[in-house]
């Protein structure tokens, strides 16, 4: 069985912090499926996701619950996150850890008095 | 050959010199708080929700911070990933609306606490299907710069559609920029062109391919992408401009 939940970061002026709303929950059991909550943020029925191991497309009928397990994975953007609450098998082949590399050195953007020439509006 | 990666980080930023003023913002306003997402799933891709002082928020991307695996089934590198997001908007911005309106502003900056990445401008809006119904213009605009970019994984849930403003926007364009037989999963916006027969490629279409095959460099990208990239985006291009048809999805 897995259990994800798709939830979004809200910034409370009042206290200044980041509260995490949940938007849905996805329980997947064998062949069954359930969501609750805002189906909307789930797509429809042939939203596919990859497999995380296998890098097969799947949607949810192929396999509820390997498709629910690898919702984190399809939600990149960062405003909805599917997080795995449950997981009573999960996948045996470990995430590969990346070989540490250097990272990349941002440099400071252009000055300001040099940035004026060719606005856009945005 | 492509230039290292710290030579195109320092372009990328160089070039944010004819910026818009969304993109001067994210690069100078001060940051009033950072989140991280706080998944418990170990091995996912990290984010974080940053507000700004101006109250402007937008989701960061760290070059450390992308899931080892996704990137590999994607044949997309981590820290490449993080450097198309920009590259992806500075395209946008090039080619002027409608694609600067559909693809969110992102910047390359240093957040204390999360490292170097990219910070992208948040975009109101959820998956709603009714944007095909309300903005088809839109979503018509999607399905070429889709196809353009060589989006890998435009599914279901990968655009926002604020129905209020009735804006669209095209969030996650870190797997992009493919090259033939790279891994596609879904293509929402060309499938959808595809299946209402508008595959033909519209004047501003044309213009747009033009363009990016006018310039010396692809507008900018052979300078923030990697070689084997940017000639494939150049050859979708020509082959897009001499049909004048969208492609097949995940045809790159």
């Amino acid at each position: 069985m897995v259990v994800v939940e798709i939830r979004a970061p809200v910034y409370d002026e009042e206290s200044g912090q980041v509260e995490w709303r949940l938007r849905a929950l996805v329980k997947a059991d064998g062949a069954q499926l359930e969501i609750t909550g805002d189906t909307t943020v789930l797509g429809d029925k042939h939203f596919s996701v990859v497999d995380i191991q296998t890098s097969a497309r799947l949607s949810r009928s192929d396999d509820p619950e390997v498709w629910a397990r690898n919702l984190p994975h399809a939600y990149r953007a960062g405003d909805l996150v599917a997080r795995v609450v449950i997981d009573t098998n999960p996948p045996d082949v470990p995430v590969e850890p990346e070989a540490p590399r250097d990272l990349p050195i941002v440099p400071a953007p252009p000055p300001a008095a040099d940035r004026t020439g060719a606005v856009r509006s945005a | 050959m492509s230039l290292p990666l710290q030579d195109r980080v320092n372009l990328l930023q160089q070039a944010t010199a004819d910026g818009s003023p969304l993109e001067h913002l994210l690069l100078g306003d001060r940051v009033l708080t950072i989140a991280a997402n706080g998944t418990g799933n170990p091995g996912a891709s990290v984010t974080y929700l940053v507000v700004l002082e101006s109250r402007r928020q937008g989701i960061f991307k760290p070059f450390a911070g992308q899931h080892p695996n996704a990137c590999a089934n994607y044949q997309q590198d981590p820290f490449e990933a993080i450097i198309h997001e920009v590259a992806a908007w500075r395209l946008a911005h090039a080619l002027g609306a409608p694609w600067d309106q559909l693809v969110p502003t992102a910047v390359l900056r240093v957040l204390h606490g999360a490292g170097p990445g990219v910070l992208i401008n948040w975009r109101r809006g959820s998956p709603d299907p009714a944007v095909f119904e309300q903005a088809n213009a839109q979503v018509c605009a999607a399905a070429f710069w889709d196809a353009v970019i060589g989006q890998q994984d435009r599914h279901a849930t990968n655009f926002r559609y604020d129905a209020e403003t009735r804006r669209l926007a095209l969030i996650d364009n870190a797997f992009a920029f493919a090259r033939p037989n790279d891994l596609h999963n879904q293509s929402l916006f060309l499938a959808y062109r595809r299946s209402t027969h508008m595959v033909t490629l519209n004047g501003d279409e044309t213009t747009a391919l033009e363009t990016i095959l006018d310039s010396e460099d692809l507008l900018g990208l052979r300078l923030f992408i990697v070689e084997d990239r940017a000639d494939a985006l150049e050859a979708r291009a020509r082959d897009m401009l001499e049909r004048r048809l969208l492609p097949l999805p995940g045809d790159f």
